[in-house]
């Protein structure tokens, strides 16, 4: 599987990031919901994306990861505490923080090119050098070919692809990834992983990856969060110090691979334990996976 | 790999297959064969029309009607059909070169009332055009220019086109303007309305990937609202030219001088029977070439629509 997935020549290849940023979630709590029915989704949150990493965020769906990849990109304001961009205070939406969304967001008005010339165009910077650019990211996703199609002609997969191209012509500090292989069927989204993987590799640019998918967390990551339950807080932050450029195939049968994801495993279990108790009814799947996981591994 | 990497850059033509394996779509021809593939497609597609059973299924619905038309009026003349005029009466009519009731495909009074109905139409559509589109745009843009408007907008909106006939004709001293007005009325209605909805309707995923590309608030709206609105912009367009053929016709009757509406209502004052049926079926007509052509800038204008369905 991966060899299918061309790493390029150095003409290809994507520019590495010479000074990566980093950026700091200081004590954030955000709350929704009107006057006194307010209730927090994120309470205390604090974490930072080293400069030049991809930190994975994991933790079961509807846990409050999406306001983070929200408060991020600056559409939502924290309640109290600081979203820093390399010690700036953020405040409102800009392309130095990237959000690629769950479902596609590209415009289905707009080729493949001019999706990806949307940036560029929207900050008047749509020149000789940034149309070059955008010839160069679209043959590094293989989408040459499909330069003057619309998202609607393109399979999932290209649209995804399509999507990290038109993100990453405006060379954003920092991309923020919220679920985005989500809706794809198992053999596109390994695909996907690699593609991205081998992307990242390149770039070296800081990134926050946000999954429910502990395999896709692990094999992309240098660091795992793994999120609590409603409100969302940092739970355990994990290193995952395994070489790169990683291999799907070796990583996800690697002993060292295993030991974190049990780890993981623990923790989330616990922490859906915690949130059954409380009544969450979606959490009862994931205690009953884990368990049978358990007596199957035992 | 690498080679071919390299041989495509210097030769940015050539075709190449999709480097990942991926199922897809033909490459998308931007050469000058693409005028030659369209018209062979166009020859194909007319001919597999022309030989499959649709067109006779046309012709034997059309065929149906008028059979049974002459056969209840011409021939048996049965029950009431009797006082309506006959296919044949108004076939002669229509295609006669000195009709006995005045008008006919040989007669430039014809084609005044078409020409009168016609520019009524597209006065009175264009105005509702430039007027609605932009309003329907803001309304659905602005929380604070919907709250003000909106509930005036939606008091006047039911109000039936009819109610506005004594106001048209008082407020507009003359012929030609208290028609055109209750036509720009109708048309406006459905027009804005539709704009809104079609505001309403876009994803709030692509205004947030707009923003975070670095897109203004300007450019949200140029690039984002309106052609995210368009679908709905050619919904709207389509009922706008509906509902405004049906208050030109009765704009026509109450107030109008020439239009066919006017040629119908006064074809009836003056029993020329045969002359109202053939205001009617041009009437249908003309309606049913207006929306067509709505139809065909519509899909000129959003191609993706089209392509997406191919």
């Amino acid at each position: 599987m991966s060899t299918q997935v061309d790493r390029g020549t150095d003409g290809a290849r994507i520019a590495r990031v010479t000074d990566p940023s980093s950026l700091e979630l200081r004590g954030v709590t955000k709350l929704f919901g009107e006057g006194p029915l307010a209730t927090p989704v994120v309470q205390d949150c604090s974490f930072t994306l080293e400069s030049g990493k991809l930190t994975a965020m994991i933790g079961p769906s509807g846990c409050g990861k999406s306001t983070i990849a929200f408060l991020v990109a600056g559409f939502e304001r924290p309640t109290r505490g600081e979203v820093l961009l390399d010690g700036q205070a953020v405040s409102q939406p800009s392309h130095e923080r990237l959000l690629i969304f769950q479902e596609t967001a590209l415009m289905p008005w707009l080729t493949t090119y001019e999706n990806v010339m949307f940036g560029p165009k929207m900050r008047r910077a749509a020149n000789k050098d940034t149309k070059r650019r955008a010839e160069e990211l679209l043959e590094r996703v293989g989408l040459r070919e499909f330069r003057d199609k619309y998202p609607l002609q393109l399979s999932g997969g290209m649209q995804r692809r399509a999507e990290l191209a038109r993100a990453l012509i405006n060379d954003p500090k920092v991309m923020v990834l919220d679920e985005p292989f989500r809706g794809l069927d198992a053999m596109t989204r390994v695909l996907m992983q690699e593609y991205y993987s081998a992307l990242f590799e390149e770039g070296g640019r800081t990134s926050l990856f946000i999954t429910t998918d502990i395999d896709e967390a692990i094999f992309l990551a240098d660091r795992l969060l793994i999120m609590t339950n409603l409100p969302a807080r940092v739970r355990e932050v994990i290193d995952v110090d395994l070489p790169r450029p990683r291999d799907k195939e070796e990583v996800l049968v690697s002993e060292r691979a295993n030991e974190i994801k049990e780890q993981a495993f623990d923790v989330l279990h616990e922490e859906a334990l915690k949130s059954f108790a409380g009544g969450n009814k979606a959490a009862a799947d994931f205690v009953e996976a884990y368990t049978r996981r358990q007596e199957t591994t035992d | 790999m690498a080679t071919q990497r390299a041989a495509a850059r210097t030769a940015p033509s050539s075709p190449a297959l999709p480097d990942d394996g991926s199922v897809g779509t033909q490459p998308g021809p931007a050469d000058p064969q693409e005028g030659a593939v369209k018209r062979e497609l166009f020859k194909y597609r007319l001919r597999k029309w022309l030989f499959s059973p649709r067109p006779f299924l046309m012709l034997i619905g059309f065929a149906a009607f008028l059979g049974g038309w002459y056969l209840l009026v011409d021939v048996l003349g049965v029950w009431r059909f009797g006082t309506l005029p006959g296919l044949v009466e108004v076939v002669t009519e229509w295609t006669a070169r000195e009709p006995a009731y005045g008008v006919s495909l040989f007669t430039s009074e014809y084609y005044t009332h078409i020409w009168v109905s016609l520019r009524r139409i597209l006065l009175a559509f264009f105005a509702a055009l430039a007027l609605g589109i932009p309003l329907g745009l803001f309304l659905g843009w602005s929380t604070r220019f919907r709250e003000f408007s909106f509930p005036v907008f939606e008091l006047f909106r039911p109000i039936p086109i009819l109610a506005w006939v004594p106001l048209a004709i008082i407020m507009f001293a003359s012929d030609e303007a208290p028609v055109i007005f209750l036509t720009f009325l109708a048309a406006f209605f459905a027009t804005a309305l539709n704009t809104l909805l079609g505001v309403q309707s876009i994803d709030r995923e692509y205004m947030r990937a707009a923003f975070c590309l670095g897109s203004s608030s300007r450019q949200v709206f140029r690039h984002v609202v309106v052609p995210g609105a368009l679908p709905f912009i050619f919904t709207g367009l389509q009922i706008a030219m509906g509902v405004a053929w049906f208050s030109l016709v009765a704009g026509e009757m109450v107030a109008g001088k020439f239009g066919l509406g006017y040629l119908i209502n006064s074809s009836y004052t003056t029993t020329r029977y045969p002359t109202i049926i053939i205001g009617m079926i041009t009437l249908g007509a003309i309606g049913f070439l207006s929306s067509a052509i709505i139809r065909l800038v519509g899909n000129r204008l959003m191609v993706y629509r089209a392509r997406a369905m191919a």
